[in-house]
């Protein structure tokens, strides 16, 4: 076990990935219950990070833009899994998603009969009954403001569910699909696993996984492409709720490499450009 | 950012794309590239907006730790398609968006930080920071113990460190 001050020293290369595999396990050991040290690698991350800052900008906004849009809006691949993208999001939509949509409602039309009150208000005679009553609506709005705000997260994060599937859908789809069965690593409790699909003709690349523990708080899953070439290659970023499961989308494997595996482990949020922490689930490349 | 509309991605391409875009060209040298991964970089943000931790940093030190992995990945890709680097493309010089003057201010603090590191400190940082060579072949290149080029690394990110806090550049 490394001393706090040990691990102090380390800080400054573990800023810029300069620690050793032995190195960076103590010290992410350490930092779970030091505040001291997470802090102080916080403003080392910061300082590497301006490093990137010192450079004169490069590119174009309109050129990053471009490329941003063709994904934004893709191009349909055919009719037939435009159907069936309706189809997959109407039989994946989960129970509740008209909850939030039913308080959107709920609270606009609220909102309309609050603002009718209020404009009651404004035009007679403002005594002391009418204050109250303003008072109290002032508090209804407020309250109404912040279950439309969540309302609307949850509705962005539906969207966003829907998305992940309906691209997992396009992709297994394809006539060149590849799937990668990843298998559950002693971290993983049983039952964990996932499956990795690929279509190099569609250029993408999902994981769908199942049985895994949630996401702890400050952590991030990732996915690594696992090359003969290169050996691990960051793949995605991806979070676990309280059901162990989810479908998210990663980047493609390495262009031109023989790839061996695939991996996912518990990582740093933010991921990393190297593996870290434990491995949680493993597949071999068929 | 966290509620995924397209505005907010163009806000954060305006933002933060072509820092990235420098960030990725100065490792992978090829300006297609470059754009490629800074978009990856802003999209993969944009759809994975609930992974960002405050408490772990600034948007922008989320964003270049993504950028880096990203841009070294690609630069590992690039050398396996053996494809050889533009190195010498000239920079464009499309005019900075609204809104990035704190990126130009913040820059030349991090210049001035830059500039006050011996030499030797600031190479062995940038040979670690732009490119994907281990620490020992950073020492065989340089041609100085492995030991030295970790001493160098970690007296230049102290300085770096202290001269940014001193500076309030965050």
């Amino acid at each position: 076990m490394m001393e706090h001050e040990e691990i102090k020293a380390l800080l400054p290369l573990a800023a810029v990935d300069g620690l050793e595999a032995d190195e960076a396990r103590a010290l992410e050991e350490h930092l779970g219950g030091c505040a001291e040290c997470a802090a102080e690698l916080l403003e080392y991350r910061e300082a590497a990070a301006s490093l990137a800052m010192s450079l004169d900008p490069a590119g174009t906004e309109e050129r990053i833009w471009s490329r941003l849009e063709s994904r934004l809006h893709p191009p349909p691949s055919s009719t037939r899994i435009a159907t069936s993208d309706r189809e997959a999001k109407r039989a994946s939509r989960p129970a509740g998603f008209w909850r939030p949509a039913a308080i959107v409602m709920a609270a606009s039309a609220v909102a309309a009969a609050i603002y009718a009150a209020v404009l009651t208000v404004r035009f007679g005679v403002l005594d002391r009954q009418d204050a109250k009553l303003l008072a109290a609506t002032t508090r209804q709005i407020t309250q109404l403001q912040d279950a439309l705000a969540s309302a609307e997260g949850e509705v962005a994060t539906f969207h966003r569910v829907l998305d992940d599937r309906s691209k997992l859908d396009k992709i297994l789809m394809q006539p060149d699909l590849h799937l990668t069965r990843l298998e559950r690593m002693p971290a993983s409790p049983n039952g964990a696993g996932a499956i990795v699909a690929v279509s190099e003709a569609n250029h993408a690349a999902m994981i769908q996984v199942s049985g895994v523990p949630p996401t702890p708080k400050g952590k991030t899953y990732e996915l690594w492409w696992i090359t003969k070439e290169s050996g691990p290659v960051a793949a995605g970023l991806f979070q676990v709720g309280a059901n162990g499961s989810n479908a998210a989308p990663a980047s493609l494997p390495p262009t031109g490499q023989h790839l061996l595996s695939s991996a996912v482990t518990l990582e740093p949020a933010g991921g990393v450009s190297r593996p870290t922490g434990q491995i949680y689930l493993k597949g071999n490349r068929d | 950012m966290a509620a995924g509309d397209a505005d907010a991605l163009k806000a954060l391409n305006a933002r933060y794309g072509r820092m990235l875009t420098a960030l990725a060209r100065r490792i992978v040298g090829v300006d297609s590239d470059a754009e490629e991964v800074a978009a990856d970089v802003l999209w993969q943000a944009w759809r994975s907006a609930g992974a960002f931790d405050p408490s772990r940093g600034s948007v922008s030190v989320w964003l270049v730790t993504l950028g880096r992995s990203r841009a070294i990945d690609r630069l590992r890709a690039i050398r396996a398609r053996e494809i050889r680097p533009e190195l010498n493309d000239p920079p464009s010089t499309t005019p900075d968006p609204g809104g990035e003057i704190d990126v130009a201010k913040r820059a030349a603090r991090v210049r001035s930080a830059l500039s006050a590191l011996e030499t030797n400190e600031k190479t062995a940082l940038e040979m670690a920071y732009y490119s994907d060579l281990s620490q020992s072949e950073i020492a065989e290149k340089l041609g100085i113990p492995l030991g030295t080029v970790k001493t160098r690394m970690r007296s230049a990110m102290i300085k770096l460190r202290r001269a940014l806090a001193a500076g309030g550049a965050k």
